[in-house]
């Protein structure tokens, strides 16, 4: 099944990296083989969560993970989400860059 | 955002306002066209605008000036305004400001001598969540700290 990612492309989430944020998921993504459909959002309104990385289950967008704010930083912390997701996320060291 | 302007010139100034003289809401669309072509709004056109829409300089000269992206003189090749409205000061930006002013060796509002980056300040982004925030080449950029304001810096300089 494919995989749904919903990244915000909100000038306040692109702002703090949701363009690079959703580039390096579909590198990795493609990468691994594993096939995603990253899908550009509009606002959340969670500015201060964002770039927000939301990754919507078996049984749809109700029932999803998010992860937020995607840094590389907070992605340490969120090993056991990495599990769920089934990749590696590199995502770019510096920004803005 | 690096555009190669051509230098002002009387008659390709005329075309670009007869081009445009027929639309609704000629002058501001007449005044971007300008600055399109040539990088700023050269203070001859102005005179031009006028004539061309049957208006008094002073009211092409007014909406000129009342909207701060209208240059008066060519930019450099790049362009960050960094946002100095209220929002962004209380998280910081006067240390930002400051700190990039230095880096650049010149004041906000003006342009390196090597023409390569134009300094600017600017009245909100809409991006207050994010502050204190700028706008570089035309890509927002938010939660500046001093570590991205000089790698931002350092990017210009490459």
């Amino acid at each position: 099944m494919m995989m749904r990612v919903y990244v915000s492309r909100d000038a306040g989430a692109v702002a703090v990296g949701a363009d690079d944020v959703a580039l390096a998921l579909e590198q990795v993504a493609s990468k691994r083989g594993i096939a995603i459909e990253t899908i550009r959002t509009g606002s959340r309104g969670l500015y201060w969560l964002e770039p927000m990385v939301e990754i919507a289950s078996r049984r749809g967008a109700s029932r999803s993970a998010q992860l937020a704010p995607v840094t590389s930083h907070r992605w340490s912390t969120l090993l056991p989400l990495k599990a769920l997701i089934r990749f590696d996320l590199v995502f770019p060291k510096t920004f803005p860059g | 955002m690096t555009w190669v302007h051509e230098p002002w010139d009387t008659a390709r100034g005329a075309e670009i306002i007869a081009e445009h003289s027929q639309v609704e809401g000629a002058t501001l669309v007449i005044l971007h066209a300008l600055q399109e072509a040539f990088g700023y709004v050269p203070q001859a056109a102005i005179p031009m605008v006028a004539w061309a829409l049957n208006l008094s300089h002073a009211e092409v000269y007014g909406v000129f000036t009342f909207y701060h992206d209208f240059r008066k003189k060519r930019a450099g090749r790049h362009v960050l305004k960094l946002c100095r409205a209220e929002a962004c000061q209380a998280a910081g930006g006067d240390r930002l400001a400051a700190r990039a002013e230095a880096k650049l060796g010149i004041a906000l509002g003006d342009t390196t001598a090597d023409d390569r980056v134009t300094f600017e300040p600017i009245y909100c982004l809409g991006l207050c969540a994010t502050a204190p925030s700028a706008i570089l080449d035309g890509r927002v950029v938010g939660r500046l700290d001093e570590a991205r304001i000089d790698a931002i810096v350092a990017e210009l300089q490459r």
